[in-house]
Order: structure tokens, then C-alpha cells, then sequence
């Protein structure tokens, strides 16, 4: 695990919990969080919630003074794969990540040193919310063993199937239900044990599907019950605090016999769990993070797990869309030209004028 | 024998889809107006039968009223250069060759050529399946050809009555167009060769791949536009 902390910058975010969110995701990985104030926007966050932690914030030329390299996280133009992307031994890295909507300013992107991105496989959902894609990148930035998306003919036959359980908040387990659908999976299994989902009021009903997308994101949820057995040939069971065969070591793209179950260990404890009824086999799989002790949230852990799941799963290789697109015929009018050799016939006569 | 939707003849077909490109095809059906006379005799009712005449039949497609055209686009020429045929002479041609020709077809375009030092041929027009036709611009006469002619292309180009001679044992030759030769020219050898194609693909099958040799391809056209001429000069003639 590289050993230098990597500063979290966010760059105009509109939304407190998400800034919340965001410092809770760089202290997990062992660093600090900083705003650019884009629009004046601390006053209200103060309002709205002031037993929040208080924001440190940051100018753009504060950023280029303090931070070398400065790395943007969006899907813009030239972004280098973030699972592959090799930070380097440099003092002090920042990672910038842009407004929830807008993305990073347009400043800030001349500031940049280097431009990162997650790889996304849906099409009508290309974005994570944005302290879920925050953790997600600084993960893959601190590991310091840059991983290789997979390439594969049929990456949808090696797409496990997922089972979350027992998130407590609606907006949590919301945005882990994005990041599902973003990594292309077409359905999902839910334990609500909390009732934060199925069956919950309207106010929540409304948060939580807002924070899913779910407009946009077609991911089918189904529900799961606690007593349930499944038929699943393994099981993997993610969690942080539990030993475990480490996460980038296990192999978790076998396709539909495989499960994977993401508990909310802020409610669940794991050794009370019966695991057993899930599949034939399970085991741990450990998230190795920085820092032992952090706030945890749901949604960035289960974001993490994800997105290792979805590398493994990988992709289809570029340019693999199909037939080439055949040549329209095209039928030329023309003159056919006989064009005049390179050189002149010259007599001896004119020759000996030379 | 009665004939099915599907094996209308071209010349019918052309002319009903090109005044009625959006209805649907059995539009014009003359089996649908018969079942509509024969429900209305049941009934009791009795009505005028010649189509056009009657609110409840279907007015004849096309009429009186010109057909629609093709889109014809000029682009202006480049420095030297003109458009021998202009876009009223390209659209007295199609307005009399009518819907035949012009089904299917998009847009007649005349452009500029692209400037390509040391190529081995002139080019006149273009056919872009489906239905797009290019037309080049050309410089004025006298033409100055670096080269002799092949005698095939010598041959054609005095058909259609230019004057070509070779100066300096082959090495130069000068094709001269007098009076409106260049523009019957590209009328005739170049647009109505490059819909003589069109109408091959047309017919034969509308997805854009070749239906044809080239070999072919090529003589259908040739034998199309001399054709066209032909007709074109004759109506002239009688005009006259």
C-alpha cells in the first residue's frame, strides 16, 4: 500500500452529504479533503447540517502551489484507465473531483497533470456519484500495483450476480444500486433488512431513488429474504473487517454460479451470519484499506467492491462492435488521361547545341 | 391476370412514389377501390365511378401538377472553372425525363473537383449509392491535355461533337467544345450516364452494394444515356 497520502479535492460540489461523504472517503484512505467554492455554497451546507465537520477549502492557486501531481478524475478526452494508472512515488498527490453535474471546471482541467477515469460499461448510466467514484479512484491510486482491465470475447457470462445486505440508509445503498448499474449489471438481489427500500414511506421511497438514478438506470432489484437458501455454487462475502483472502487475489468474475454479498458491517455482524445458506462454498473477502478505524459508509465500500468485480468481469476489446461497415459503390465519370512520359526525345543535332 | 401490389411495373411505381413518397403502398390500389364500390353497391348506394370524380375515391395519384425533383445543390466553382450545365438546364432534363428517372434519387450536387496534381484522369461526375450525384466543375474551352487520348476516349468525346487535335507528335492535345457541346456534354454523357446507374440500382434492389458488374454497370449506362439523347433530340426535333 503506498505509503503517501493522496489529498481529496473536491472541485464545486453542491451537495453536503456527498461533501460528508467525500472527507470520510480521504480519511479512509489516510488523507485530507479539501473544497474549491465554486458558487458560495459553505454557508448553506453550514445551515443545513452543523454538526457536520468542518470544510477546509482551497483556491486554484493554492492548488498548483501546494499539490504536484494534480490528477482529475472525469470521463474527459484522453483519461487514462484508473485501474492501470501509476501514480509514481511524488510527495503530494491530489485528487480532483468536479461537480455533481457540471464535473471540474474548466480551470481546474488546465491545472491538471494528469487526467484519470473509471470505466464505465452501461450506456444510459456513465457516471457514479461522486464520493463513490472518489473512493473508488483512491483506492486503485494507493494500492501502488497498477491492475489491468480484463479483455474478454463474452464478459457477461463472467458477471457474478450480487446480493446486498442490510444497508440502513436509502441513499446509501441508492448510490451503491448506481454504481451497479453504471458497472453494467443487469439485475441485482437486495436484503432490505432495514426497510429502507421495499415497502418504505414516500420521502424515503423518493431519496432513494433519486440517489439509484433509477429514471436511467434499468438494473432489475429484486428482493431477497434473510431465511432464504440459495443454490449458488461460492459465495463471497466482502468485508473490511473480517480476515479474508485479500480482495485483488480472489477471483470474482465465474459467472452467474458465483455470489457476491456486500453487508453493511456497520449493523451486520459477520461471524453471526449464517453464510452457508448463500451457496455450497463461501468465503471472506477482504478489502484492504489504509486506515483501520474510519466512518463507514455503505456505499463507498460496496462502490470499491464493485469496481474490482467489474475489472475482473472486464470488457469486450475496442473495435470487437461488429462488421465493418461496408463501402457505399460509387460509379465515376471520367476521362482516362495518357499522361506524358518523364523525359523528351532529343536529336544528336539539338544535343550538340548544349 | 391480376396483378399483385408487389409487381407493379417500375414506370407505374416511380410515378406514384415520387408524388406520394409518405403513403403507404397500397395507396392507389385500384383492388381498394373496388372493395369500396362493391360495399357501397351492397348498401344501395350509388356512385359516380370514375375515380377523381367522386369525394369517396381517392384522387389519382400525380395529376397535372409537375413532379417533385431532387434536390439540386451548387457549390461555386473553383477559380477558373465554371459549371458548363446549370441547375435549370439539370432540372429541364429531369423535369423531362420525369419520375423514372428521379425516384429514388437524393440530390444532384454541383461541386468542385479536388485539386489532385498528377492524376490519370478527369473526372466529370459522380454517382454516390444511393441516389447521390456529383457533378464537377470544368474549366472553359479550349482544353489543354497534357498527353494524347486514348482513341476510346478520342472517340467520345468527338461523339459528342468536340474537336480534338494532338500537337507536338502526341505530346499535347487540345479539345475544343464549340457552342453548347460541353453543356449537352455533361447533361447527356455525365448526368443522365450517372442516373442510367441509378436507375440499376434502384430497381434491382435499394441496398448500397453493387447489384452488378462493373462491366455491366457500365454499359447500362452508356447505353441509357445514348438513349436518352436520342429521345431528347427527337422531341427537339419535333418541337422545332
Amino acid at each position: 500500500v503506498r505509503r503517501t497520502p493522496i489529498t481529496l479535492v473536491g472541485d464545486g460540489i453542491e451537495n453536503p452529504g456527498n461533501a460528508q461523504a467525500m472527507i470520510h472517503a480521504a480519511e479512509m484512505f489516510g488523507g485530507e479533503c479539501r473544497f474549491r467554492d465554486r458558487s458560495g455554497r459553505l454557508h448553506s451546507w453550514q445551515e443545513t447540517a452543523p454538526d457536520a465537520e468542518a470544510v477546509r477549502l482551497v483556491s486554484p492557486g493554492g492548488l498548483a502551489d501546494d499539490y504536484c501531481p494534480l490528477v482529475a478524475l472525469d470521463n474527459l478526452n484522453g483519461a487514462a484507465d484508473v485501474y492501470s494508472f501509476d501514480l509514481g512515488r511524488t510527495p503530494r498527490p491530489a485528487l480532483v473531483a468536479g461537480n455533481e453535474r457540471m464535473g471540474i471546471s474548466p480551470e481546474v482541467q488546465s491545472l491538471a497533470h494528469q487526467r484519470v477515469q473509471i470505466p464505465m460499461v452501461s450506456r444510459r448510466m456513465n457516471c457514479l456519484n461522486v464520493a463513490a467514484a472518489s473512493a473508488v479512484a483512491l483506492y486503485y491510486l494507493t494500492r501502488g500495483h497498477p491492475a489491468k482491465l480484463q479483455v474478454r470475447s463474452h464478459p457477461d457470462k463472467r458477471r457474478p450476480e450480487v446480493l446486498m445486505i442490510g444497508a440502513t440508509e436509502h441513499v446509501e445503498l441508492g448510490s451503491a444500486i448506481r454504481s451497479a448499474g453504471a458497472f453494467g449489471w443487469g439485475q441485482l438481489l437486495i436484503e432490505d433488512r432495514a426497510g429502507v427500500w421495499f415497502g418504505c414511506d414516500r420521502a424515503t421511497c423518493t431519496e432513494g431513488r433519486a440517489a439509484a438514478r433509477r429514471h436511467r438506470n434499468p438494473i432489475h432489484l429484486l428482493p431477497a429474504q434473510p431465511d432464504r437458501r440459495y443454490p449458488f455454487e461460492e459465495a463471497c462475502v466482502i468485508t473490511t473487517r473480517q480476515v479474508g483472502t485479500p480482495i485483488h487475489q480472489t477471483s470474482l468474475a465465474r459467472g452467474p454460479a458465483q455470489v457476491i454479498a456486500i453487508p453493511d458491517e456497520s449493523q451486520i455482524d459477520l461471524e453471526g451470519e449464517d453464510w452457508s445458506r448463500l451457496a455450497k462454498s463461501f468465503r471472506f473477502v477482504h478489502l484492504d484499506l489504509p486506515c483501520v478505524d474510519f466512518r463507514y459508509h455503505y456505499r463507498l465500500i460496496a462502490t470499491i467492491a464493485l469496481a474490482e468485480v467489474a475489472r475482473q468481469v472486464g470488457r469486450k476489446a475496442p473495435g470487437f462492435e461488429g462488421r465493418p461497415r461496408r463501402e457505399r459503390p460509387l460509379y465515376d465519370r471520367s476521362l482516362e488521361l495518357l499522361m506524358a512520359e518523364g523525359g523528351e526525345v532529343v536529336d544528336l543535332e539539338e544535343l550538340e547545341r548544349y | 391476370l391480376s396483378r399483385s401490389k408487389h409487381t407493379v411495373p417500375p414506370r407505374i411505381r416511380a410515378v406514384r412514389r415520387v408524388r406520394a413518397p409518405e403513403e403507404p403502398r397500397g395507396c392507389g390500389d385500384p383492388s381498394a377501390q373496388h372493395t369500396l364500390a362493391r360495399e357501397m353497391k351492397e348498401l344501395g348506394l350509388v356512385i359516380d365511378a370514375v375515380a377523381g370524380t367522386s369525394p369517396l375515391l381517392p384522387h389519382p395519384v400525380g395529376g397535372s401538377a409537375p413532379c417533385p425533383l431532387p434536390r439540386v445543390r451548387v457549390t461555386r466553382p473553383r477559380h477558373g472553372y465554371h459549371h458548363p450545365a446549370n441547375q435549370a438546364d439539370i432540372t429541364r432534363l429531369l423535369r423531362f425525363f420525369g419520375e423514372v428517372c428521379t425516384y429514388g434519387l437524393r440530390s444532384v450536387e454541383l461541386v468542385q473537383d479536388q485539386d489532385a496534381p498528377g492524376q490519370s484522369r478527369w473526372l466529370f461526375g459522380r454517382l454516390v449509392v444511393p441516389g447521390r450525384i456529383l457533378i464537377y466543375d470544368q474549366p472553359p474551352s479550349p482544353w489543354l491535355l497534357r498527353g494524347k487520348l486514348p482513341a476510346r476516349e478520342e472517340a467520345r468525346l468527338r461523339g459528342a461533337g468536340a474537336v480534338v487535335e494532338a500537337f507536338e507528335e502526341g505530346l499535347h492535345t487540345v479539345v475544343t467544345w464549340p457552342d453548347n457541346t460541353l453543356r449537352d456534354f455533361m447533361l447527356f454523357e455525365v448526368l443522365m450516364h450517372e442516373i442510367g446507374h441509378h436507375i440499376l440500382q434502384q430497381y434491382r434492389g435499394k441496398r448500397p452494394m453493387r447489384i452488378a458488374r462493373t462491366r455491366d454497370h457500365e454499359a447500362f449506362a452508356e447505353n441509357f444515356s445514348r438513349r436518352c439523347r436520342e429521345i431528347y433530340d427527337d422531341s427537339e426535333r419535333q418541337t422545332s
